[in-house]
């Protein structure tokens, strides 16, 4: 070492005692993490508002309909483990949790005219989904749309877990299909809208909204955290997509079960190991994706980012190159693939 | 304070979030004033890295090296800063052409820490790991996510900047 590197080694030691002092510091953090997350949740907010066609104001009836309003439930409530045998999957955000018929589709329910639809397919919408600027009549096709909510902005027409039937007479445009029944569910962050063409399906939807503590029903925890130190408690043949936004907070997942969680661990695994280098900047918004089998966390997937080298499969120190059908796999925006 | 967690099969002590930033906590805000060069970004970088540290605290607590984990984060946050703001100029003192005639140990030291300060941040960074860290080059490329090669080619350009501005060129 040169004379000049032992000087500037005893001259950075020297002058790094006069950093500041440590008090405060893990209360400060704290106050960081609830002021990154708070304003988070205020820009999904606004999000949802220019996304979620539903439009709160609207999905209230006139006033003298409030009869329509249907509050019986039709259905039992509650989430089974295994979505199999009911015809339904659990779809989650952040801490709350629904079932939604599994052969609904992911997208908009604005863009239902969109190609050659003659009719709505229902959709489930999640925050941050784009809507195309398509006018499309009525408005919103069928879906379950949900999101952030602001509880100070936001002045509900009907309690929450209420069902009614669309009412489109007197407005100048519908803005859902004729007969369509609607619902509603919220609490202090979350509002989850519901619009299908039968009432038994939106109660069924509704009454199956609710919160979680620990992992939602496909085995994801609410936190990126809590995913990575999860362990295994279930068959080896469930396998958890977990995908988290750069709040570290659960922004979907999907559990697959048997042979089709098996073909997408196969392909998702067997990802070649990375060969190249990759001078990266760093980017705060990446979304994580944590893969756990079993119940037990396994690795982390990332996709997406602008520089290919923060993607990745990262599992037990190995860096692994994700394919094109591995990355369908973790796609969370797209119905599984299909074996 | 600890709490007890279990790691894989085994049983082990784990400090608690608080009372690891206690201990660790004057450490962390070293390595990030000679980072940054100042006590308000180097306050900046640690919270930043601590607030990202804090929600996923019960597996860092629990990996091998808890210490040099979050001293990443610390490190990360510090780049992740520079490059946001990479056109901003960094605010130093003015730095002579040539060498003054040689002084106090002090002097020498006030010179010395403010020519490092002028470095262009990424030289900066990578002179920071290199000789107050004692990362090896490898160890400063994982961490910056660089070529090793670039690592190597940092700390020798700042080197041989310092030198230069030092009026050392001769050593």
């Amino acid at each position: 070492m040169s004379d000049l590197e032992t000087r500037l080694r005893d001259t950075l030691t020297e002058r790094a005692g006069a950093a500041p002092d440590a008090i405060g510091l893990a209360a400060g953090a704290r106050r960081r993490l609830r002021r990154r997350r708070t304003t988070w949740a205020v820009v999904t907010a606004a999000v949802v508002a220019a996304a979620v066609p539903l439009g709160l104001t609207q999905l209230a009836p006139s006033p003298d309909r409030t009869d329509r309003v249907a509050d019986t439930p039709t259905a039992t409530s509650g989430l089974p483990d295994s979505v199999i045998e009911t015809g339904y999957r659990a779809e989650s955000w952040h801490d709350v949790t629904f079932e939604v018929p599994v052969d609904w589709g992911y997208g908009s329910p604005m863009a239902w005219c969109a190609g050659d639809a003659n009719t709505p397919q229902p959709v489930l919408q999640r925050p941050g989904t784009l809507s195309p600027t398509i006018a499309c009549t009525p408005t919103s096709g069928y879906g379950v749309t949900f999101g952030s909510l602001i509880a100070a902005s936001f002045n509900p027409s009907h309690s929450s877990g209420a069902v009614w039937e669309y009412d489109g007479a007197g407005g100048d445009a519908a803005t859902y299909p004729e007969g369509a029944w609607l619902g509603v569910w919220f609490d202090d962050d979350v509002i989850v809208t519901v619009a299908t063409p039968d009432r038994a399906a939106t109660r069924r939807i509704v009454d199956s909204i609710e919160t979680f503590t620990g992992a939602d029903p496909n085995r994801c925890p609410a936190t990126l955290g809590e995913a990575e130190a999860a362990r295994g408690s279930e068959p080896f043949d469930t396998f958890s997509i977990c995908r988290y936004g750069p709040d570290e907070q659960l922004e979907a997942s999907r559990k697959l079960i048997g042979v089709e969680g098996r073909a997408a661990q196969d392909t998702i695994f067997s990802s070649p190991r990375r060969t190249g280098d990759y001078d990266c900047p760093t980017e705060d918004d990446l979304s994580r994706t944590a893969l756990l089998s079993g119940g037990g966390y396994v690795a982390t997937a990332v996709t997406g980012a602008s520089c290919p080298g923060w993607n990745g499969l990262f599992m037990s120190g190995v860096v692994r190159d994700l394919t094109p059908e591995a990355q369908r796999h973790l796609d969370l925006s797209q119905r599984p693939v299909e074996e | 304070m600890t709490t007890m967690a279990e790691a894989g099969r085994t049983r082990v002590q784990v400090p608690d979030f608080d009372s690891w930033v206690a201990a660790r906590g004057p450490s962390l805000l070293r390595l990030a004033y000679v980072l940054t060069g100042n006590a308000v970004d180097a306050e900046d970088v640690v919270q930043d890295a601590l607030s990202r540290a804090l929600p996923r605290w019960s597996r860092i607590s629990t990996v091998d090296d808890p210490d040099a984990y979050v001293r990443r984060m610390v490190v990360n946050a510090h780049i992740s800063g520079w490059r946001r703001f990479r056109r901003r100029e960094v605010p130093v003192e003015v730095v002579r052409d040539r060498a003054a005639a040689p002084g106090t140990a002090t002097e020498e030291r006030d010179r010395l820490w403010r020519v490092c300060q002028s470095l262009p941040p990424d030289q900066r960074t990578a002179v920071v790991l290199r000789f107050y860290e004692d990362l090896d080059y490898a160890e400063i490329a994982a961490l910056t996510g660089v070529r090793e090669g670039s690592v190597r080619s940092r700390v020798s350009r700042g080197i041989a900047a310092m030198r230069h501005e030092l009026g050392d060129d001769d050593e």
